[in-house]
């Protein structure tokens, strides 16, 4: 087999394949769409391996943290034994015990309804440059995963489905610079916008200056983009920017889902009706 | 080209991606990690010259288009342009000195982070120019530079032992 290079000049290639390039760019920039048929092919190619490669890392990380990680095992265990103690009592002078449990049936039974709308998903590759916050997951349009539909963990939010081939799914995650989320802080309902900053933490804009933020609130969903049920767990405020002008205040926000150290995510199929009526 | 190249070449291209979207993963430090690819694509464009580092630079672009959320295309452009300009530089550059490796890589990673701000900045996808320069492209610069030597030897080795 000979595939013959030298017939062409390379600054002719190279104009072939810039030009190739740029309509790619403009091509999407203005459909606002990617090129879905090949996307599709590469990721089937891929992702078959990717998925290998994910389950050995994770076995070799199992056989170290269960096998080789537990040589102190024994002063760790009498350690574990005295703070059980130390816990059971704190815990029997708990006076707030009839409130927790309220709280904890209400998480039980958001817990159920969200298992029933849920699929389980495995984090098999994450973005390819440092430019987007993406992951990829091994579920997709077969198994019912389509655009839009919101990516949580048990702790948080984690992002929505914004690309998908037959077999995988690509999450736009929180903390993405593209990303958006209409949210609420918990404590007294401010509206605004939760926006990634490609780092650890997302800033809310458009919240009212007259209102009261503190660090430590809770930030949750507010339902109102129409992609994120209401009332998800986003994360937790730690820093209020105030400055002597303008309408509103921003705030850093901690998602309270580890979006760096993912493994295991679920997807929630979403219906119209959803809502938790969090108050 | 023959069947042999051919292979190898696929074979590159195939675990360069593969490594950059999974198993790199464990060297990200403050959500930065380095552009294997880049490196690859300027490599070939150095070690078996511009025509192959076009055609090359291009397809590896592409396929990290592909594993990532960004723009469609802008990564098949910088790979492309970067192998190509490697290209006619090792032409007239002693390729072999790791000092002139590395210096080519941190120049075409600087390049190609400016160059991504201006078109993100075209698409109004990115605004902050200033912050993005010094918290993503400049330490990105700085930890490809560092896998640059090593990356350059493992294929190296790999070409010789392939027996091209």
């Amino acid at each position: 087999m000979d595939l013959n290079l030298n017939k062409h000049r390379p600054l002719s290639l190279l104009i072939f394949f810039l030009s190739a390039s740029s309509f790619l760019i403009i091509f999407q920039g203005s459909k606002g769409k990617r090129c879905n048929t090949v996307i599709e092919s590469s990721m089937t190619i891929f992702s078959p391996l990717q998925k290998l490669t994910i389950n050995i890392a994770r076995g070799t990380r199992y056989v170290w943290s269960d096998y080789i990680a537990l040589v102190n095992i024994r002063q760790e265990n009498r350690e574990l034994k005295n703070k059980i103690e130390i816990l059971k009592n704190i815990n029997n002078q708990y006076i707030e015990a009839v409130q927790a449990n309220k709280r904890l049936r209400k998480l039980l039974a958001f817990q159920k309804k969200i298992s029933e709308l849920t699929i389980s998903s495995e984090i098999i590759g994450k973005d390819s440059t440092n430019w987007c916050q993406n992951i990829l997951l091994d579920k997709g349009r077969q198994e019912g995963i389509s655009v839009n539909m919101p990516v949580v963990t048990y702790n948080g939010v984690v992002g929505k489905i914004h690309e998908v081939t037959n077999h995988t799914a690509k999450v736009l995650l929180i903390n993405d610079i593209n990303s958006s989320v209409a949210v609420l802080i918990q404590r007294n309902r401010a509206e605004g916008i939760l926006v990634g900053k490609a780092k650890n933490y997302c800033t809310i804009k458009y919240l009212r200056r007259d209102v009261e933020v503190k660090k430590g609130d809770r930030v949750i969903t507010s339902g109102m983009g129409g992609v994120f049920p209401k009332g998800l767990i986003v994360g937790t405020v730690s820093k209020i920017h105030k400055n002597n002008y303008g309408l509103f205040q921003y705030a850093e926000v901690i998602p309270e889902a580890n979006i760096s150290k993912l493994e295991e995510v679920f997807i929630i199929k979403r219906t119209p009706a959803f809502s938790l009526n969090e108050k | 080209m023959t069947l042999k190249n051919l292979l190898f070449f696929v074979s590159v291209i195939f675990f360069t991606i593969f490594f950059q979207s999974s198993a790199l993963n464990i060297l990200v430090i403050a959500h930065i990690k380095p552009d294997l690819v880049l490196i690859v694509a300027c490599y070939i464009g150095l070690y078996w010259g511009e025509k192959t580092g076009t055609c090359l630079g291009f397809l590896l672009g592409l396929l990290q288009d592909i594993f990532s959320g960004g723009l469609l295309g802008l990564n098949a452009l910088t790979k492309t342009l970067f192998s190509y300009l490697c290209g006619k530089a090792g032409k007239r550059l002693n390729i072999k000195n790791m000092i002139v490796q590395v210096l080519l890589i941190a120049f075409s990673s600087l390049l190609e982070g400016i160059l991504f701000l201006f078109v993100l900045r075209i698409f109004h996808l990115r605004k902050e120019i200033h912050e993005t320069f010094f918290h993503l492209v400049l330490p990105q610069t700085l930890y490809t530079m560092i896998l640059t030597p090593i990356v350059f030897r493992i294929i190296n080795f790999l070409h010789q032992k392939w027996g091209l």
